[in-house]
């Protein structure tokens, strides 16, 4: 089945590739509309402050200036993005720097700037709570408003989220052995090329709203609640997208709004494009406490799994800390664990999801203890160990609670570890637990792997699919999918030329617009778009190709099974000389051929999480215990992505996940001072690491073929992002024997450990 | 206050007049609705809005429009020369070195940079020459395999 294919699974240059090399490709800021105004947002420099006043006399009588809005003019709605709807979309309490507190259309950004400089606010700054200790302490300042913090959602400043599979307390009875580590890591940010913009127009009719988002229908229902519109009166379309990795499917809602207000107001076109500075201010990733237990059997069979998780979740707290649990639970075979994720409250900027959330982040310290079992248990290495513990098709392995009862629909792991390890040459350089590859001089080189799973789009997703034939016999596809980088265009095209038998180059695909695709409940989140979409493109290629064929039996007088389909031409299987066109078909519509337009609705409520993608990585890595600097020297990610739909597409979305992953790793910290502020709100003091700093990353394709999936694939992208961590502080720990426990793994910190050891 | 500025761009002469505080990049995208050049930073540390300068790479968030008079500007508008794609560009699509698009402008005038002063770099001299321009998706790898394979076929059309 899998070798017929002849669109799927061809490494197909990308369709948007032309539009984005020549500089054809819109983004949202690169729009612009007659009489448009330019919006401007006035922020908070104070982390936690009440509002007493707000004076715009000033602003108001700047020459230019058509609109100024405070709290005291917009919805009083409460507004959340995934999870607890917990903000109003201009504040009377500033809970962060960066806090919207006003904003401003006008003629130009230069007008709007200096607007926003004239409007003057009185604050009254109260008590802050910028780590877990200080937001939880007894008296703590509550962070969320009464009414949220009040709700059965929250305690104060937490709100909690606990889940246990099989019995813990049992499991770690029956556990010879009790093992557990900790784990920190420090606020980051997801830095996509281009900062979040927005350009809102209204008419009579509806509202228009252009979003860089990666969620068009999320933000649709948010925006239609906030300001009170029925959906069919709010379009929101997501054109070309500078990256997302997460950060803009939270973050984006106030933007949203206060552009969708300000058009409102002025009755004119505003567009509202953030600096790096306020992109930064606008979502991060939190920083993130975990304490991690297991408990094994003497032969190494795990027992007892419990992972507590707890996240400084900012002002305005948005971070999916659930999905913490997935390590725990579709990772190793084992029948007990438990889950206690806690979001707290804090005053640093809000917090979202950052490819793979909080999967990436419990998996580094699983990926610890693995290690740490296998060497006490006299396990030679950690391949053995991984392959030996890891669960197997048909093991029960649903996260949610109510979900009990799915079973792991397939598993790529092995194969995923041998192939990595002959990549990597690990049966030559692995040396043994703690015995570096190699010493020269001050510098030591390590070994270490990882061993990771991942969602393939979470649970309650819904999406579909419409594909039109057009007289010509070309045809438009609309897909809700949002083009943010990852090739889903290209994909979802292929997929559908594949299931109709459409030939690739006559599909367009138009997608992302909520007014002409149909609905897609949560968007491009949670590596769903090679599960969920690709198979609403393929039921409705499917269903293109029924259509197709029942016409063609008529005119060709033959059984609609009888019939094939190759490069647009119709033909009888047994007798190919007789044949028609897709495009001689569609023109015979004139004389009473019906129209065709295949459609589909997908759900995958019933198997979101049957559905895993697995994947091993190795990492060759040299330690200067001189300077303390970790230079990695080969990468190896193997990854199971059920079938590669394009692997062009896939080798680039390996490579740019673990690119991602290191520079997380070795680099990358939002720091702040004593008052909340960031101290380090750019890109050059950020600091990503840069094309002159990465090795080689050699991506690897493992193929699956899941039942549940389209042509088999499972969606992936987030993955390479999640086992980069744990691999590296394993090949550091080859490399020196010391246990790095919090990243960004710097210099500094590489040394100051070094201090304490002596190499005989 | 307001400057004359006299600016050649991606072959065509446009005649402005400006404010002296005008910055290039605002210049190519909002005057001459040149939006390929894209803006990621305004503060030098991106180089999304990287453009060629008498073929040398500068960044047009940094500069003055007014220290640009008189000169030649290329931007990603300007690549293509009648209608037929850059080696380069044609690499970028065909490596796979695409992916959000963002700083892909940037990156094909900065490579076209590259490869004007040095026809046959190595990789090292790829990510040396590089290292300015910032891309979250890609990881570089295949940016790097599309410049090599462009550096190559542009020899080999030289050759012929």
């Amino acid at each position: 089945m899998t070798s017929e294919l002849k669109v799927v699974g061809k490494s197909i240059p990308r369709l948007d590739g032309y539009d984005k090399v020549t500089g054809v490709a819109k983004f949202t800021g690169d729009m612009w509309q007659y009489r448009m105004l330019y919006g401007k947002v006035l922020r908070s420099p104070y982390a936690h402050a009440k509002i007493l006043n707000i004076d715009t006399r000033k602003a108001e009588n700047l020459e230019g200036v058509k609109a100024i809005l405070t709290h005291k003019d917009v919805p009083h709605v409460l507004l959340g993005e995934f999870t607890v709807d917990d903000a109003y979309v201009l504040t009377d309490k500033a809970r962060h720097v960066g806090d919207e507190v006003a904003a401003v259309a006008a003629e130009s950004e230069q007008i709007a700037e200096r607007a926003i400089e004239l409007i003057d606010v009185e604050y009254e700054q109260l008590p802050i709570a910028m780590t877990l200790e200080e937001a939880l302490k007894p008296g703590a300042p509550l962070i969320p408003p009464a009414e949220v913090s009040n709700s059965n959602l929250l305690i104060g400043n937490i709100s909690t989220m606990c889940r246990e599979w099989g019995d813990i307390e049992n499991g770690f009875a029956e556990a010879d052995r009790v093992f557990e580590t900790t784990y920190h890591t420090a606020v980051v940010h997801t830095m996509p090329m281009e900062p979040r913009a927005c350009l809102a127009y209204w008419d009579d009719r509806k509202l228009t709203l252009w979003v860089s988002s990666q969620s068009p229908f999320y933000y649709r229902r948010l925006i239609s609640k906030v300001l009170g519109i029925p959906e069919n009166k709010t379009r929101v379309v997501s054109p070309y997208v500078g990256g997302g990795f997460g950060g803009k499917i939270t973050g984006n809602g106030k933007q949203a709004v206060i552009a969708a207000l300000l058009a409102k107001k002025t009755k004119r076109p505003v567009g509202l494009t953030y600096t790096r500075q306020e992109d930064m201010l606008s979502v991060t990733r939190p920083a993130t406490d975990i304490v991690l237990k297991a408990g094994v059997k003497s032969d190494g069979t795990f027992t007892a799994l419990h992972g507590k998780m707890t996240v400084a979740g900012g002002g305005y707290n948005w971070n999916i800390v659930s999905t913490g649990e997935q390590s725990l639970r579709a990772l190793l075979r084992c029948p007990n664990c438990r889950f206690d994720g806690f979001s707290v409250y804090t005053n640093h900027p809000p917090s979202g999801c950052l490819r793979g959330v909080q999967n990436t982040i419990m998996n580094a310290p699983l990926n610890e203890l693995i290690y740490t079992i296998a060497e006490e248990m006299g396990f030679s290495n950690p391949i053995d160990f991984v392959k030996k513990t890891r669960i197997q098709v048909g093991d029960e392995c649903s996260a949610d609670d109510d979900r009990v009862g799915l079973v792991l629909s397939s598993c790529g792991l092995d194969e995923c570890l041998e192939r990595g390890a002959k990549a990597i040459d690990w049966e030559n350089k692995w040396k043994g637990w703690k015995t570096p590859v190699e010493v020269k001089g001050s510098k030591r080189v390590g070994i270490g792997m990882s061993a990771l799973t991942h969602n393939s789009a979470q649970s309650f997703y819904g999406s579909g699919a419409v594909v039109k034939l057009n007289i010509d016999g070309t045809a438009d596809f609309f897909t809700p999918v949002t083009e943010l980088g990852q090739g889903a265009m290209t994909t979802q095209a292929q997929v559908l030329s594949e299931a109709s038998g459409i030939p690739l180059e006559d599909i367009r695909v138009i997608n992302a617009d909520t007014e002409v695709t149909p609905v897609d409940i949560m968007g491009q989140i949670a590596s769903s778009s090679a599960t969920i979409r690709a198979l609403a493109a393929q039921l409705a290629g499917q269903d293109a190709r029924r259509q197709l064929l029942e016409r063609a039996a008529r005119e060709l007088d033959v059984a609609p099974e009888a019939l094939d389909i190759e490069s647009g031409t119709i033909y009888v299987n047994s007798d190919p000389k007789r044949k028609l066109t897709i495009k001689s078909l569609m023109e015979k519509i004139e004389f009473g051929v019906e129209p065709v337009v295949g459609r589909s609705t997908v759900s995958n409520l019933h198997w979101a999480q049957k559905v895993w993608n697995y994947g091993a990585h190795f990492a060759l890595v040299e330690v200067d215990t001189g300077t303390g600097i970790v230079k990695v020297l080969k990468y190896v990610a193997a990854h199971d992505v059920g079938k590669a739909l394009n692997p062009l597409i896939v080798e680039g979305q390996i490579q740019g996940g673990v690119a991602m992953g290191l520079s997380l790793t070795l680099s990358e910290e939002l720091m702040f001072g004593t008052a909340g502020e960031p101290l380090n709100l750019s890109l050059i003091d950020y600091h990503m690491l840069t094309i002159a700093d990465y090795p080689e990353i050699i991506p690897i394709i493992v193929e699956s073929n899941d039942p549940m999936g389209a042509y088999g694939a499972k969606g992936f992208a987030e993955a390479p992002n999640v086992g980069v961590p744990g691999c590296i502080a394993n090949a550091i720990y080859n490399a020196i024997g010391i246990r790095f426990r919090e990243i960004p793994i710097t210099p500094e910190k590489v040394l100051k450990a070094l201090r304490e050891v002596k190499y005989g | 206050m307001e400057k004359e500025l006299n600016l050649t761009v991606n072959g065509k002469c446009y005649e402005l007049t400006v404010e002296p505080n005008t910055l290039l990049l605002d210049i190519i995208r909002n005057d001459l609705g040149l939006t390929g050049t894209k803006k990621g930073c305004s503060s030098n540390s991106c180089g999304v809005c990287t453009v060629l300068v008498d073929d040398k790479p500068v960044l047009a968030c940094s500069i003055l429009a007014v220290v640009a008079d008189g000169k030649e500007i290329t931007t990603v508008e300007g690549l293509a020369e009648d209608g037929k794609l850059h080696p380069l560009q044609d690499a970028f699509i065909e490596y796979g070195a695409v992916q959000c698009g963002f700083c892909t402008p940037g990156m094909l005038l900065t490579a076209k940079a590259l490869l004007d002063e040095n026809p046959a770099p190595t990789e090292n001299d790829v990510r040396q020459y590089l290292k300015g321009n910032l891309c979250r998706c890609t990881g570089y790898a295949k940016i790097i395999e599309a410049i090599l394979g462009a550096a190559k076929e542009i020899g080999r059309r030289r050759t012929i």
